[in-house]
């Protein structure tokens, strides 16, 4: 175990759909030493690249769960997490990017900034993540390194800062120029495992150094002592690896490299730049809360002799049991150790410690501050802190995104019944964005989740791994009624014919109640209606608010005064002025002008300014109404309040509307009455049904 | 009490009895006060007057926290519908928000062309145009007469009344001879009517410094509840 920090680096991979992050790493681990052999990401050799363990990956051709692996690189030891580029998998990069201290944002050198990049940069600034960026696939027609560095600038804000040139582009790139040591770098050998270096080929000379002056005048912008320097004439590479670092650290610049992963070419000098310029753990402040002081912040040391802390960030199950991914802020475990889940207060014993690798794990007997490993059977959930010698510290919660989407599910029988609660259970558990739960009111399952990509990788997982086969449906809206005007009752129920009887009279009124959804208010005087029975008039006002005579749905925001009554000495009874407050209700329900309500959620929506116009349309089409704008940087933000009837589906419209580079969150906000034309549709409906039943 | 009689017995038509029928559609008009005295309470009365007579607004917002101003319009709302015991409350609620829309502008932008901007795109993009604009918690410190200026010109351009806040700090107060405290009193030609909010031992009055053109300034009879935070008639 390394207590160097300077030595360590935890980083993650982050980028668009497609743009050649997984052949990237694949590289990382062939050159690092970790594979033996190079497989493409959907080869024609038949095997996927390493990094994408399950089937189900390498079939659809994209990366699912987040994998961890460890390389070692001019003795740096570098954690790596490869993370999913999808918006419907925000979770993942979430995840990572809370637990990693530096990231390579890879970008396609002809597609440039592309959707996801906007939503994944969005998240390494919410993270202060500092990050280098990767401009791959050079050798593609079309490839504009100048552009996508320009694209880094103007679409995502960055101080993006070309360290390299490329020696060639498309059919005839052949390598690249390392602006600081001046020198050309070519890859050669069967996998461009050897790096030659060279001088910078004559035609491109001026080029680069019209770049380097470009580079050393920002980086020099940042840095006073590199900015005498270059006035005199003394820089140095030491210094300018130094102050590029500084920068890159406080996230004032991002230093941009490139190359053609598949072509095995700019590797090695992504992995340098890794070291040289991302942080070490020591170099990253981490907070905790602490739960005896008041949830007072601390700040963590990543110091092995301190009392140990750690975050579990990934929850994965295997044939052996839950594997619980940790990274490790304070202190040191080992093999035996016993250690204390600060949320549930559990304590556990650490039992088998893993350093993962893709898919392949290597036993280890402890590891420290600053590292990422993983930890064999610990029942725990994501999020969860676990700390030694009674610290009650908890990590800051990570920002996780709220599902926007759900589905209703029917198991075919109840073989598959069963086996679905088995998976729901499992996938929640991995993952904090991934809900269910079984509607009370309408008895079905409801899954929810980040988008319809999201559910329909679980629906098959659920069928694949666990033979479960289920029809999925839209979930019914909740409905409400209520009354908007005070209408009197005066109800009488009698049953005299012969043997026991049944006498009540009721009087009073029902009127709109806010804010609740009953009230009860007792005026009778004298005794007319006896004391005893009040609570039996009150329970029957309440039954009929279960189900109303307009379309069926419960029944809010009533309040009952009961003014006046009658009863019949013999004949008067709980039962009878419970019947007797029903058809009270009844008698009056029609004459307060009922009305029927629906849920309405508070729709947040961040888009790029360009598409505020465009989100603006969805929203009105939805019977939205907006309730306010704003503008932050080149982002707007739109809050508005929608049906949750209408907002089936949104997740793929404002995806398509906005080339995927809106947000959007959802929540419950208010019960509002539904538009006449509606309400005449649903209550038709119910007619229907009523006659039917 | 429906809307309808609601809106004739608002104080706000004594508002505007007193101000020569109102602010006028093009023209600014501000309430000024110290700190924390019921400024935004004041604004959010009026606009929500102008909401329920079905009218469209827009509240400019340069605070970090806007679902403040929400929180802001639910309250006057409710206190309104309590103190005259309005009907309809779900169908007049609705009516606000419809009615409504808030921008928010970011803090530190003080360059008019730039807000301009912002409003305009955000009015076009959501077909939303106004007859009263409410700007609240826009300095007036430090403020060139075009930054004033350019409002006057956006009122006139919008056909639509702005009713601006003006925080009052104690260590400048000056006023003018006609009473008009800085540094309102720098602009004070830019303004049709300008308000002061004074507090009193149980209320704030609403002191009139300014009515348009007319030499004759009417005492309003008006003040602020601070319970309830609602304008409401005064018998002085």
């Amino acid at each position: 175990m390394t207590t160097d920090f300077t030595k360590m680096r935890n980083i993650g991979i982050s980028a668009h759909i497609d743009s050649g992050k997984t052949t990237l790493t694949e590289r990382i681990l062939f050159y690092t030493r970790k594979i033996h052999a190079i497989h493409e990401v959907r080869g024609k050799d038949g095997a996927g690249a390493t990094m994408d363990s399950m089937e189900l990956e390498k079939e659809r051709g994209i990366t699912i769960a987040s994998a961890s692996t460890n390389v070692t690189w001019k003795k740096h030891s570098i954690n790596i997490i490869d993370t999913p580029g999808h918006v419907d998998f925000t979770v993942e990069v979430e995840r990572a990017l809370r637990v990693l201290d530096g990231a390579i944002l890879v970008l396609c050198g002809t597609g440039g900034v592309q959707s996801q990049s906007i939503t994944v940069d969005r998240q390494m600034e919410r993270y202060k993540v500092p990050r280098i960026a990767f401009i791959n696939k050079l050798d593609r027609m079309g490839a504009d390194p100048e552009k996508v560095t320009e694209q880094l600038r103007d679409k995502l804000g960055h101080n993006a800062v070309m360290m390299q040139i490329p020696i060639g582009l498309e059919a005839d790139f052949e390598g690249v120029v390392d602006l600081v040591t001046m020198k050309a770098l070519y890859f050669d050998g069967d996998n461009g495992e050897t790096i030659r270096e060279e001088e910078i080929p004559e035609n491109l000379k001026k080029y680069a150094l019209e770049k380097r002056d470009l580079m050393l005048d920002n980086v020099s912008m940042l840095n006073d002592e590199l900015a005498e320097a270059y006035l005199e004439d003394k820089v140095t590479d030491d210094l300018i690896y130094k102050s590029v670092r500084e920068a890159t650290i406080n996230r004032q610049m991002t230093p941009v490299f490139m190359g053609a992963a598949f072509k095995n070419k700019g590797v090695q000098p992504v992995l340098d730049a890794v070291i040289k310029y991302l942080p070490d753990p020591s170099e990253v402040e981490n907070k905790a809360l602490d739960r005896d002081k008041d949830e007072a912040e601390v700040i963590l040391e990543p110091d092995t002799s301190k009392p140990l802390v750690m975050l579990a960030f990934k929850l994965e199950d295997t044939r052996f049991g839950q594997l619980t991914y940790v990274r490790i802020y304070q202190g040191k475990i080992k093999k035996g150790d016993e250690i204390t889940n600060t949320r549930t207060s559990d304590r556990v014993r650490v039992g088998r410690l893993i350093r993962m690798h893709a898919s392949e794990m290597e036993d280890i007997t402890e590891a420290g501050a600053g590292d990422i490993v993983a930890l064999f059977g610990i029942d725990c959930a994501t999020g969860d802190t676990f700390t030694q010698s009674g610290m009650n510290y908890v990590m800051t919660s990570m920002h996780v995104p709220e599902p926007v989407i759900s589905l209703s599910l029917k198991p075919k029988d109840n073989k598959a019944a069963e086996n679905m609660a088995k998976a729901l259970n499992r996938f929640v558990k991995e993952d904090p964005t991934f809900r269910t739960f079984v509607d009370p009111e309408t008895n079905e399952s409801i899954i929810r989740g980040m988008g319809e990509l999201h559910l329909d990788v679980y629906i098959e997982r659920m069928r694949r791994e666990y033979g479960v086969e289920i029809e999925t449906g839209e979930p019914q809206v909740a409905y409400r009624e209520s009354i908007s005007v005070p209408a009197e009752f005066d109800y009488t129920h009698k049953k005299q014919t012969g043997g026991a009887g049944q006498y009540g009279r009721v009087v009073g009124r029902i009127e709109p109640l806010r804010d609740r959804d009953f009230d009860f208010e007792n005026n009778v005087k004298g005794g007319n209606i006896p004391s005893e029975y009040i609570s039996s008039c009150e329970k029957g006002f309440k039954a009929c608010l279960d189900k109303g005579d307009l379309i069926g749905f419960p029944v809010v925001g009533v309040k009952v005064i009961l003014n006046d009554g009658n009863s019949h000495a013999v004949d008067s009874s709980d039962t009878a002025f419970m019947h007797a407050a029903i058809g009270a209700f009844r008698q009056a329900y029609f004459k307060a002008k009922p009305v029927i309500l629906e849920p309405v959620m508070r729709v947040a929506v961040e888009t790029p300014s360009e598409f505020q116009g465009t989100v603006l349309g969805t929203i009105n089409q939805r019977r939205g109404t907006i309730i306010s704008l704003g503008e932050e940087k080149n982002f707007s933000v739109i809050e508005a309040e929608v049906p949750l009837k209408e907002m089936f589906g949104y997740s793929t419209v404002l995806r398509s509307a906005t080339q995927g580079k809106a947000e959007f969150t959802m929540e419950f906000s208010k019960y509002a009455k539904v538009p006449e034309s509606i309400a005449e549709e649903l209550k038709k409906e119910y007619s229907g049904k009523d006659k039917r039943n | 009490m429906l809307r309808e009689e609601l809106i004739k017995l608002s104080p706000i038509r004594v508002l505007e009895k007193s101000i020569n029928g109102g602010l006028g559609k093009g023209n600014l008009g501000v309430f000024t006060a110290r700190k924390g005295v019921g400024k935004t309470a004041t604004l959010v009365h009026v606009a929500v007057d102008k909401l329920l007579r079905n009218n469209k607004v827009i509240h400019l917002s340069f605070s970090d926290n806007p679902r403040h101003i929400e929180i802001w319009y639910d309250h006057v709302f409710n206190e309104i519908a309590k103190a005259y015991n309005l009907e309809n409350i779900l169908d007049n609620q609705e009516q606000i928000i419809k009615n409504r829309l808030i921008i928010n502008l970011n803090k530190k932008s003080t360059d008019p062309q730039e807000i301009e901007s912002v409003i305009k795109k955000c009015m076009d993009g959501a077909k939303f145009y106004p007859a009263m604009f409410i700007v609240d918690g826009f300095s007036f410190y430090d403020r060139e007469r075009d930054d004033f200026l350019f409002w006057k010109k956006f009122a006139e351009q919008h056909n639509a009344e702005i009713w601006f806040s003006a925080t009052l700090h104690r260590h400048s107060l000056e006023f003018d001879d006609q009473g008009i405290p800085s540094p309102a009193s720098n602009f004070k030609d830019l303004f049709s009517v300008i308000i002061m909010l004074e507090p009193k031992e149980n209320h704030i009055s609403l002191k009139l410094l300014k009515d348009h053109d007319n030499p004759q300034v009417d005492q309003l009879k008006l003040k602020l509840n601070p319970k309830t935070m609602l304008i409401a008639n005064h018998r002085v």
